[in-house]
């Protein structure tokens, strides 16, 4: 049992990198959709 | 205590869990509860179906903001005993409970019901929400706690971001923009229970995701000393009880009042502002689209400055980087009053700084106490600090406003309306600054007893 558990850490880093991936899509997907509504606004104040 | 799935116990990192893991989690929770600050997409819309007027449709975002700060003062505490999980969850159902509520008052035409589910319930989620992830944070990142609080409170500045274009295209879908005065209310009701039911699935992420570092876990290659080696850092921990009565607490608080009352000054009445000093657009529609990519410019700028300078405190020193908020802030204040309109390219890197120098003192702000306090009750304390943020709240708005619509009585027209409240802002910042410069280290008589008053907190927490 001791033994399973010490080769855990060793194989973890390469399984989190899915959740890895999707963590950080679920936030910078909505922060991307803002981000560019926000940004199509912009050229306006140069523009008058 | 939290017992459970929620107990901080069950929620302590595994070898090889990586840290990385922790910065969504806290965005899930902040860019959903940074929301708040797109209250005003439903205002017009809640006005005309239910015949309210503009000061009663903006009570339960003020209600909301007031509850922030009472409710992080008042359960910081318990956030910090419980754990981030606990918070987290606690967050996400007041926070989505409040929409709902709030849904279910517009359906039956109950306004109060609104107040009550969006301004207590949906602002006690705000509270509880914001402190959160700040103290697992600082915990994960010892190396850059500035960096790491810096992207969970960017999150809080990018909720609006997000909610108000959604809103606003919801609203329109459901047909409430185009509704006859005194109909519409079924289309707000849907919003908010949509609103309520997404933001409930988004912020699952942050309690199912967050863990805490195991006892004594530090960042590979990471050393201490160097950290602790500066002026300010203490070594020690201080109590949220304690920290109250210690003038560096108020001193902080002053800082972060002021900071934010500053900024307040210009974000409350960007659009307006930007349309008094540059009238100059060849139609009305075009000078409210110049106004609107103003109001859009400057958000980007507290948003990018909570990541940006609050970075660069690590590397820096916290007081320094105040230093820079405060002292700055006054000095571009002082040349907007100086050359009012007479270049534009100079008032938008005016006011674009002071926005994110406005940002950038929530972000850096848990990091500092963090140096003087030490991480213990840091989020307990942070909460308490939060108090400043609700007067401020109140503060800066009474001053542009009160000063302005005073200006316009006496005939003022452009930017000389705002000449005299800026000028009072210069005046806040540099109290603000001294405020600053009198924080000292903590004294020793303030600090938590090392090993027993430890050891029996982790205990207590079900640490290993």
């Amino acid at each position: 049992m001791t033994e399973i558990r010490d080769r855990i850490p060793a194989a973890e880093p390469l399984n989190r990198a899915p959740l890895m991936a999707l963590a950080w899509l679920w936030v910078l997907a909505p922060f991307g959709y803002g981000a560019y509504e926000l940004l199509v606004k912009i050229p306006a104040l140069f523009g008058s | 205590m939290a017992v459970g799935f929620l107990a901080r116990s069950r929620i302590v990192a595994p070898a090889g869990w990586s840290r990385w893991l922790v910065p969504p989690a806290a965005l899930s929770v902040h860019l959903a509860i940074g929301q708040a600050y797109s209250w005003s997409v439903f205002k017009p819309a809640l006005e005309k179906s239910l015949g309210i007027n503009g000061t009663l449709s903006a009570i339960p975002f003020e209600l909301a903001i007031v509850m922030l700060g009472v409710s992080a003062a008042l359960f910081g505490t318990r956030v910090e005993r419980n754990g981030p999980r606990w918070a987290m969850f606690v967050a996400t159902c007041c926070f989505s409970s409040g929409f709902l509520v709030s849904a279910l008052g517009v359906a039956t035409r109950q306004y109060w019901l609104v107040i009550l589910g969006y301004g207590v319930i949906g602002g006690i989620g705000l509270g509880i929400g914001y402190i959160s992830p700040v103290s697992t944070l600082i915990k994960w990142f010892p190396d850059r706690p500035g960096m790491a609080t810096g992207i969970a409170i960017m999150g809080f500045g990018g909720g609006a971001l997000i909610a108000s274009p959604w809103s606003a295209q919801m609203l329109n879908a459901f047909g409430v923009t185009t509704a006859a005065a005194g109909q519409g209310t079924a289309g707000i009701a849907k919003a908010f229970l949509i609103h309520g039911l997404v933001y409930a699935v988004f912020m699952s992420m942050g309690w199912l995701l967050v863990r805490v570092p195991a006892e004594g876990w530090k960042p590979a290659g990471w050393d201490p000393s160097v950290v602790q080696s500066r002026t300010l850092v203490t070594t020690a921990n201080v109590s949220a009880r304690n920290a109250i009565r210690t003038p560096q607490f108020w001193c902080l608080w002053v800082v972060l009042c002021l900071n934010v009352t500053a900024g307040i000054g210009i974000l409350e009445k960007a659009a307006p502002i930007y349309q008094d000093f540059f009238p100059t657009a060849t139609s009305k529609a075009a000078l409210a689209s110049a106004a609107a990519g103003f109001v859009a410019i400057l958000s980007l700028a507290n948003m990018s400055g909570r990541f940006i300078w609050s970075s660069a405190s690590d590397r820096i020193g916290r007081k320094n980087i105040y230093r820079c908020y405060l002292g700055i802030g006054a000095l571009l204040y002082l040349a907007i009053v100086l050359t009012t309109n007479a270049n534009k390219v100079v008032f938008l890197v005016c006011t674009l700084l002071i926005i994110s120098f406005y940002g950038a003192g929530f972000a850096t702000v848990p990091a500092y106490l963090r140096d003087l306090f030490g991480t213990f009750e840091v989020g307990a304390i942070h909460g308490r600090l939060l108090t400043a943020w609700s007067t401020a709240g109140v503060l800066g708005p009474l001053i542009v406003n009160a000063i302005a619509d005073a200006q316009t009585r006496a005939g003022q027209t452009g930017p000389a309306k705002y000449i005299l409240s800026f000028s009072i802002m210069i005046g806040l910042l540099v109290v603000g600054f001294v405020a600053n410069e009198l924080i000292r280290p903590v004294e020793p008589k303030f600090h938590e007893p090392a090993a027993p008053r430890g050891a029996a907190s982790l205990a207590e927490r079900g640490m290993p």
